[in-house]
């Protein structure tokens, strides 16, 4: 629809549909058998210094016009009133790049057939479960951004997941939870062949689920601790990515004032990765063009532990004098687009796993997070929902959930080994206004950390 | 087809067409108008025209939803024959059921005409007030902005309702910084049906801007213990969101985890504690006024300690045998106590002020742990200075029935009415 449209100077124009799929059940109910489909058209145009943004659900020509129109008196609005007299951005070369994907989606009767076989693994094999839950669920983003500086791309971004959440009773009459989220990028057809090969991945999550039932809170306190690699993504994320977007930079982030300074132990390289692993393999989740149409590169945030760069939309790409690095991303099709990551971690090292824990005399080995938060400090919260303790270099018991914290220049300066292994974890979503599917990995890391307890 | 209740009742019939036995749909017009600063300078105004329909769909009990964003007639068709088919595949279940026809209705509340340039106005205004008031405070991100939106619900059994409102909100995500110090981040909101009061003056604006102002140099909590926090009213309402959703949602009561899973009726928390869900309360800006078709109602959800209610959909209340909660369960009001927040805190010999926490998701036990976030030092009943890196941690069960005291003074930001809360029994580190 919009490749009849002229493009005003200045200006995106982007054609997004957004669709969902998920289906539930609980202690064996179906709650959730839905299909979502969302779409529609957006502009922005930039105007002194400032944006007019507009969208609109409908797509017909009339309103893609209205759409133009409206973001060009909205970006007029408010440069009347601030007048700064920026000029345009540098003009860039235009490009045609293109992203393709199975757009063949499976039926949802398959999505709930998947689910169903899950579920009733489940509540067969363990029937002494307190609860469980199973959702698959599946999302893409379909994208035509054009611009005025003639670049036009295309995108399509499936994923598919299952996630397992298992509550156990415990001792106490008490109840202790965990879960695991098992897919990655692609369809339903492409991410799992059959739900029996899952079967082995549930039975260990059980297992770890019983040893959690009787597990222990960790002593509060400041300890050396190994994080499994699905903890290293959520650090290089939460910990050090959202203190590298540059439009947090600029707000102020700890990373303003650490550029070309060491932040980290010379171990430590993180980069986030566009489009392409250095390996050649794609990243979990491949981003060839943003949407302000600037084709998207690797930003090497730190390189041997010192701060190197950040990630950039034009603007503030203009601003630091910094290279483009076409991060500036957006969720819906209403949505403008912000500095995002794409797949950002910590590069793997060379020590063996057992070995990292064998140095350990007291400590922990977290293996599980449910969610992480960032501060414009650098300080950062894992909640971690598995883990065992360290004794004389040996795993013992696990541990109930708890929380880890750190200031991340200072944590990441007392990182003494990496691991040669890796984990891609892309389940997630990133929040910053708005929701952004984000790629995150790295080996497990040995570090010292603050730990909650009792 | 412009007129929404046209497309509703199209929409509806499309489900009957495609094989539904019972239905329900609502279908949505809706505009924003927003307003974005980035570290202190406009940097966008966005203007959003969106349309949608979400349709649910029952065969012999058999449930199926799809939502589309499209009112265009022909997205309609499809998305229903998706949503039958759907439904198809599900397992049967009594306990899925549309709302009884008891009452039709209409309401308009808020605001139905957006003044953009005295929103442009009062935000400006916030940004030179945070200016001249607080130099060292960076407002990261500002946002203003105007929704309006028209709904129109309907189902097979003869239920319609209609809503139209209006609203403005505000919010601002800051921090301060001086030389390469910098505090953390704070953030706050409120939603507004006029704009007669400058956006500094409002909710806890002021408060929050000069407690982060005084946040860049932090000392650590020292040693540990286990005693009295006070919460503000903005982490209570968190952690109290936190315990309602782990003990009295749907989850947890149709999967049996809820600890208060047998305690209706019975004490949970300190007698001081009523807790309500209050749609309709004059405080609250544009608080729903239909809930899975039938009309809201505000309602206790504790009283005097005393469980009154989960917060049941119509599905996990005829799955439980259980009353369905009567509103979406958002808007509390938690009403102020007795003393002043200062007297409150003199009565602290050593403890936390927490303003905001940041941790991992309590565990259905109630469990918590997390940083205590734009947090002060309580010392000889006194706020001293701020910390940082510090882990609170307890359970949210113990902390409601270990609830000490509530301040008369509440935050009012047209979403919720919170106290600040006094609690025992945690543990800081």
């Amino acid at each position: 629809m919009t490749r009849a449209m002229q493009i005003p100077p200045n200006t995106e124009l982007r054609e997004q549909v957004n669709t969902s799929r998920k289906v539930s059940f609980l202690g064996g109910n179906l709650i959730n058998n839905i299909r979502i489909r969302s779409g529609g058209v957006s502009a922005r145009t930039l105007r002194g210094g400032v944006y007019g943004f507009a969208s609109d659900a409908e797509t017909s020509p009339e309103a893609v016009a209205a759409v133009l129109k409206a973001a060009a008196d909205n970006a007029g609005f408010l440069d009347t009133r601030l007048r700064r007299k920026v000029e345009a951005l540098p003009a860039l070369k235009g490009a045609v790049l293109r992203r393709d994907a199975d757009k063949t989606d499976a039926q949802q009767l398959e999505y709930l057939d998947f689910a169903r076989a899950l579920d009733e693994y489940i509540a067969a094999k363990y029937p002494d479960l307190a609860g469980r839950s199973v959702t698959v669920s599946a999302d893409s983003m379909e994208k035509t951004l054009r611009t005025d500086f003639g670049t036009e791309s295309y995108s399509l971004s499936p994923r598919c997941y299952a996630y397992v959440f298992l509550t156990a009773n415990t001792a106490d009459g008490s109840t202790v939870d965990l879960y695991n989220v098992y897919g990655s990028g692609g369809t339903l057809h492409e991410v799992f062949a059959l739900p029996a090969d899952l079967f082995p991945k549930i039975d260990e999550l059980y297992e770890q689920l019983r040893r959690k039932a009787e597990g222990i809170y960790p002593d509060a306190g400041t300890h050396t601790c190994v994080l499994h690699p699905n903890l290293a993504g959520m650090l290089a994320h939460e910990a050090v990515g959202h203190t590298c977007e540059a439009d947090f930079v600029l707000s102020g982030s700890v990373a303003a004032d650490n550029l070309g300074k060491r932040v980290a132990s010379e171990l430590i390289t993180m980069v986030d990765f566009a489009h392409t692993l250095p390996d050649g393999s794609p990243a979990p989740l491949p981003i060839l063009c943003d949407d302000e149409g600037v084709p998207a590169r690797d930003a090497v945030l730190i390189k041997d532990g010192i701060l190197t760069g950040y990630m950039h939309s034009r603007e503030t790409a203009r601003h630091f004098g910094h290279e483009l690095t076409g991060s500036a991303r957006a969720y819906a099709y209403s949505d403008e687009p912000l500095i995002r990551m794409r797949n950002t971690a910590i590069l793997p090292g060379k020590d063996k796993l057992e070995n990292m824990i064998a140095g350990v005399e007291h400590g922990y080995y977290f293996t599980e997070t449910n969610n992480g938060q960032a501060d414009t400090t650098g300080e950062f919260t894992f909640g971690v929902c598995m883990g065992y303790e360290i004794v004389n270099g040996k795993l013992g018991r696990a541990l109930r959930d708890t929380t880890i914290s750190g200031v991340a220049f200072d944590m990441l300066k007392t990182v003494d080994m990496l691991s040669d292994d890796f984990v891609w974890v892309s389940s997630g979503y990133c929040g910053k206004k708005q929701i952004m599917p984000v790629g995150m990995g790295g080996p497990a890391v040995r570090c010292r950390v603050n730990v909650g307890g009792r | 087809m412009q007129d929404l209740q046209q497309i509703a009742q199209y929409a509806l019939d499309a489900l009957r067409r495609a094989g539904a036995d019972t239905a329900e749909i609502s279908v949505a017009r809706a505009e924003k108008d927003e307003l974005t600063a980035d570290a202190g300078r406009f940097t966008l105004l966005r203007t959003t025209r969106s349309g949608g329909v979400s349709m649910k769909a029952l065969l012999g009990g058999r449930k199926g939803v799809s939502a589309l964003g499209s009112l265009d007639k022909d997205a309609l068709d499809e998305c229903a024959r998706e949503c039958v088919e759907s439904a198809r595949g599900a397992q049967p279940d009594d306990a899925e059921q549309i709302a009884p026809l008891t009452e039709n209705g209409e309401f308009v509340s808020g605001v139905l005409q957006a003044d953009r340039a005295a929103l442009y106005d009062r935000a400006a205004e916030f940004l030179t007030d945070v200016e001249c008031e607080f130099p060292t405070v960076c407002p990261e991100q500002v946002t203003a902005d105007y929704s309006r939106g028209k709904s129109i619900y309907l189902n097979t059994n003869g239920v319609r309702f209609a809503e139209e409102d209006g609203e403005y909100g505000f919010g601002a995500m800051f921090s301060a910084k001086e030389g390469e110090e910098t505090s953390s981040f704070n953030y706050f909101g409120v939603t507004l049906d006029n704009l007669g009061t400058r956006f500094i003056d409002l909710g806890n604006h002021r408060l929050l801007l000069g407690q982060s102002a005084s946040s860049v140099r932090t000392v650590p909590f020292g040693e540990k213990m286990v005693g009295s926090i006070v919460l503000t009213p903005e982490c209570f309402g968190e952690l109290l969101s936190e315990a309602l959703g782990t003990f009295c949602g749907n989850s947890a009561i149709l999967e049996g985890t809820s600890p208060w899973k047998d305690k209706l009726g019975t004490a949970v928390a300190a007698p001081l504690l009523t807790v309500s869900a209050k749609p309709f309360d004059k405080r609250i800006v544009c608080g729903e006024r239909v809930c899975e078709g039938e009309r809201s109602a505000d309602a206790d959800i504790l009283r005097g300690g005393i469980l009154q209610s989960f917060l049941l959909s119509r599905y996990a209340a005829n799955k439980t045998g259980h009353r369905r909660f009567v509103n979406g369960g958002g808007h509390v009001v938690v009403e102020g106590g007795g003393q002043p927040l200062a007297h409150m805190i003199s009565g602290v010999e050593r403890g936390l002020l927490v303003g905001r926490f940041s941790g991992g998701q309590p565990g259905s036990n109630g469990d918590f742990s997390g940083v205590a976030k734009n947090s002060f030092l309580i010392e000889g009943g006194q706020i001293t200075k701020a910390v940082s890196e510090t882990m609170i941690s307890g359970n949210l069960q113990e902390l409601l029935r270990n609830l000490q005291a509530l301040s008369a003074e509440t935050l009012q930001d047209g979403n919720v009415v919170l106290p600040y809360a006094l609690c025992d029994g945690v543990t800081v580190s």
